[in-house]
């Protein structure tokens, strides 16, 4: 995982959900680069490429960052902040996927940069929709930065 | 007579003097011709002769003539003075005196008869009495003064006189002829006249008021029997003028025959007595219509010389002196009884002895009969203790004759009790003594009352001690002096009733604390205006400092004149009560943010929890379907019905969960009210609500329903909800009809929805809007049953009200109020 290309990072730590996200993309042929971490911690030292995946820095940025807020050891919104305010990777789009339509975390989440805010659907079927939506969006008709 | 004196002695002087010239020459010339030497000598003594006799005859001749005409002098002076006189006289007559001629007219006029005929004398003198009084020639004056002029006899008459002034009077006058023509004298007799009239208008007077004092008079000449009446005593028996009066018809008619006997020796006992007064007698008799008159009859015995008696007498009647006489005695006699009969005890004190007492006082002092306390010393009842006292009292009223009342006196009874009684003396006479009338009242019931009242009083002060506060009693007055504080101001106040009382010292208005003092006198007289009376509570400093809140309820006392009103008032100490209710608020307080924070706690409990289960919920459903799809053909019918049951399930769960958050959320978001159409949001929610196909089926009907003011989003949950469960619930009936309509509250407004759907059973409204609380199966309808609890959170939390009605099978209808 240290090594693989990576177009689509989830940041998940729910399991489940994860597979159901995996599926999605899975259906929409999209899930080729996609990698699942389970906590904000790791998912910061992938992104900014330090810890253990310092090895990852010549390795290009993730097309799209799917972040869940509820994560163990750093919270989502930290991750965002962190991520955004890194001139190295401010740039990579951050789609909040997340339980939570409280108005407070979308106004932050925002605030910090967030590039969208999805709120999972709790049908698991409208959920899935969504997720390739995302990803139909964020990998074949958003145009990224190099 | 002197004419022919003067004749005769005129004569005898020329004759004297011839003889005593011819004497004296023939003597001279013998003698000279005895003496002569010569002829010349002779000659010259004769020439001498000559001039001596020449001037001795000039001398006496001197003296002679300066003699007769100091005689002629002397008797014209004296003609003079006698014409003076006479003319004084006529002058100062007091009478009129006028002479005129035979021409009638006026030769003399004194000053006097020009007064009386009020002209000039100077206008009368040489004038015809016609020419001066035009019209005298009518008068009987005149008539006689022709008369007189004719038979020259003396006339006297009285006349009226109409005098040229238009004024008369009365004259006397006397016509006496005299060699001139008549000599007039007149007297002015107005007066007396007048004098004569007014004298019997007096008279006339003093016979009316006889009459009016009922006063006659009547003489008796005993001798000869003769009576005569006055004209008043006629009029007061009623008798006419001409009526004749004599012994038989008196003692007839007049006197009443019982009186009589006593009338008769009365005056026989008087007439022999030989006294020159009749002393006055009382006695009645009877006027013309036979009335009874009291008389009192007075006058002289005129006795003459020859021992005739004539009796002068006036009678009086006193009829109405008697009647009131008569009234006195009864009004003594009455008094007499009330002296008897009073219930007050009294007794007359003369000379410190009892010479009269009534019944009353007897029973007072324990005797049997009146004689037991007649004659007996009053200082014989009166308690030794008081003995100085009533002397006392005795001697005022005796000195100054004033009336005292005195409480509390005590007696002793005859049996030896000791009585309480009040005394009254006053000056009484008696039968020409001055006494003292003294009343006795037996006050022992009273003071016993009396005492009585002390106790309750005594009492009331014992409970007014006891209270936990102060009565008071004050004036209206930003100072608050007090006039009356209870006992219980030194607890509260830690000053003593003097203290706060007394005005040296300090008034209440002192020890209400300065901030408050204000605020005390305007709210009370705020409230006094509207209501007379008030309640506040204010913080006073008490003695030692502290501070005490008080509660103070105090009433107006209405009071007459523009005096300032008193206020009665109790106040108590509630500093315990304030602290109380301080702590009290903090603790509330407390308790509300511990609310709070529960509340929040609870409230971020409940959103994580739900929060957290949907993830597991949305894995459950995601995998079931999974399973469904890709491993359909290894399940059986039986393994995909379970399959399904998982799905549904879950699905009910998170149904459940998300209206558990909705619920939650409705109870602690805060309203923002806005101007709500609620038309627009009914027809929008509907829309939300249905698909296109379910209205096709549906009636819905919306009528001119009013905006009101709410919360949006809590409102059309509140549609959302009732439209849903109305669509819902009719969803089985043919013709599904949905009606929302409105109608006017108590200053609210009310909304309502009807539906023609399943309705309910009215004997489970109560359950209607409880939490999970459902009326229908979920086999039937599904539902989580939080729907209703929901709309009932919001309604009451925009101090509304939801009432339902229903009827199974007819429909149901939904009411909620929103206050405008």
């Amino acid at each position: 995982m240290i090594h693989e290309e990576c177009e689509i990072l989830i940041v998940e730590d729910n399991p489940e959900d994860a597979e159901l996200m995996l599926r999605s993309l899975k259906k929409m042929n999209l899930a080729n680069q996609v990698i699942h971490l389970e906590d904000g911690a790791e998912a910061l030292d992938f992104i900014l490429t330090q810890g253990i995946y310092a090895q990852r820095k010549n390795i290009i940025a993730p097309r799209v960052v799917l972040l869940d807020l509820k994560l163990p050891k750093v919270h989502g919104l930290e991750v965002l902040k962190e991520i955004k305010s890194n001139p190295e990777t401010k740039n990579i789009p951050v789609v909040i996927i997340t339980s939570s339509r409280e108005d407070p975390d979308i106004k932050k989440a925002y605030d910090l940069g967030a590039n969208s805010y999805i709120v999972k659907p709790i049908d698991f079927r409208e959920f899935m929709t969504t997720l390739s939506h995302i990803g139909f969006y964020w990998m074949v008709v958003n145009e990224r930065p190099n | 007579m002197k004419k022919r004196n003067t004749k005769y002695q005129a004569l005898r002087i020329a004759i004297i003097f011839a003889l005593l010239g011819i004497a004296w020459i023939l003597s001279s010339d013998l003698l000279l011709s005895n003496i002569a030497k010569s002829f010349h000598e002779y000659e010259h003594i004769q020439t001498y002769k000559g001039w001596f006799f020449v001037v001795i005859v000039a001398i006496i001749l001197y003296y002679l003539v300066k003699y007769q005409l100091a005689l002629n002098n002397k008797l014209s002076d004296e003609l003079l003075q006698h014409e003076m006189k006479f003319k004084n006289t006529m002058e100062n007559m007091l009478e009129g005196v006028q002479i005129i001629d035979f021409n009638y007219r006026y030769s003399y006029v004194n000053d006097v008869a020009a007064r009386h005929g009020m002209k000039r004398k100077e206008k009368l003198l040489g004038n015809a009495m016609m020419e001066c009084y035009p019209g005298i020639e009518k008068t009987e004056m005149f008539q006689k003064l022709e008369q007189c002029m004719h038979n020259r006899k003396y006339h006297k008459m009285e006349n009226r006189f109409e005098l040229p002034d238009g004024s008369s009077g009365w004259f006397e006058v006397g016509i006496q002829p005299v060699p001139e023509g008549i000599f007039i004298l007149s007297n002015d007799i107005t007066d007396r006249v007048e004098a004569e009239q007014k004298n019997k208008e007096a008279q006339q007077r003093l016979i009316e008021a006889q009459r009016m004092a009922k006063m006659g008079d009547f003489t008796w000449d005993v001798q000869t029997g003769e009576v005569t009446w006055s004209e008043a005593l006629l009029d007061m028996l009623g008798y006419p003028r001409d009526q004749e009066i004599d012994f038989d018809m008196i003692n007839t008619l007049i006197h009443h025959p019982d009186d009589l006997e006593s009338v008769t020796n009365w005056l026989y006992s008087s007439l022999e007595s030989g006294s020159e007064i009749l002393e006055p007698h009382e006695y009645r008799i009877k006027d013309k219509n036979g009335e009874v008159i009291y008389v009192c009859t007075q006058g002289k015995i005129n006795i003459q010389k020859d021992g005739k008696k004539t009796i002068f007498a006036t009678i009086q009647d006193i009829t109405n002196l008697k009647e009131n006489e008569l009234k006195l005695e009864e009004s003594e006699k009455r008094y007499k009884n009330l002296f008897m009969q009073s219930p007050d005890a009294i007794f007359i004190n003369q000379q410190d002895v009892i010479v009269l007492a009534n019944k009353a006082f007897v029973n007072l002092v324990n005797a049997e009969q009146i004689e037991d306390v007649i004659g007996k010393s009053p200082f014989d009842f009166f308690h030794p203790d008081f003995h100085d006292h009533v002397r006392e009292k005795i001697h005022k009223v005796r000195e100054e004759g004033i009336e005292i009342s005195s409480y509390e006196e005590q007696i002793r009874s005859l049996k030896g009790s000791v009585i309480d009684v009040d005394v009254h003396r006053s000056s009484f006479e008696n039968e020409g003594f001055t006494g003292i009338h003294v009343i006795l009242r037996d006050i022992t019931e009273s003071k016993r009352a009396k005492q009585a009242l002390i106790e309750s009083k005594r009492q009331l002060n014992t409970v007014m001690g006891n209270l936990p506060g102060m009565a008071y009693h004050t004036t209206l007055d930003a100072q608050w002096p007090m006039e009356f504080v209870s006992e219980g101001c030194f607890d509260l106040t830690g000053y003593t009733t003097g203290e706060l009382t007394g005005s040296k010292h300090i008034t209440f208005g002192n020890i209400i604390i300065p901030e408050d003092r204000d605020n005390v006198w305007k709210t009370v007289n705020e409230m006094i205006r509207k209501a007379r009376q008030f309640v506040l509570e204010y913080r006073i400093q008490k003695k030692d400092g502290s501070i005490r809140w008080v509660w103070d309820k105090g009433i107006v006392l209405q009071k007459e004149g523009g005096e300032k009103h008193s206020i009665e008032g109790f106040i108590i100490d509630i500093t315990d009560r304030k602290d109380a209710e301080k702590a009290l608020e903090e603790y509330q307080n407390e308790l509300e943010v511990k609310v709070q924070e529960r509340t929040e706690e609870l409230e971020a409990f409940a959103y994580s929890v739900s929060h957290d289960l949907r993830a597991p919920l949305r894995a459950i459903n995601g995998f079931s379907d999974i399973l469904l799809e890709e491993y359909a053909t290894d399940l059986d019918d039986e393994g995909k019905r379970l399959a399904k049951v998982i799905q549904k399930n879950s699905r009910n769960m998170s149904m459940l969960i998300d209206d558990l958050l909705t619920f939650s959320r409705a109870g602690r978001k805060a309203i923002q009210l806005t101007n709500i159409n609620m038309q627009e949001m009914v027809k929008s929610v509907y829309y939300e609500a249905t698909t296109e196909e379910k209205r096709k089926n549906l009636e819905l009907i919306v009528r001119e329903i009013p905006n009101c003011m709410a919360d949006t989003s809590m409102m059309r949950q509140v549609w959302m909800n009732l439209l849903s469960n109305a669509i819902k619930y009719s969803s089985k009936t043919d013709k599904p009809r949905i009606e929302i309509n409105w109608k006017e509250g108590n200053s609210k407004l009310i909304y309502c929805i009807k539906d023609n759907g399943v309705g309910f059973n009215e004997q489970y409204i109560d359950k209607l809007f409880g939490v999970f609380q459902r009326l229908h199966n979920v086999k039937d309808f599904e539902g989580t049953g939080v729907g209703l609890a929901l709309v009932h959170r919001i309604i009451k939390r925009h101090n509304g009200e939801i009432w339902a009605k229903g009827e199974e099978n007819k429909g149901a209808t939904f009411c909620f109020s929103i206050p405008k």
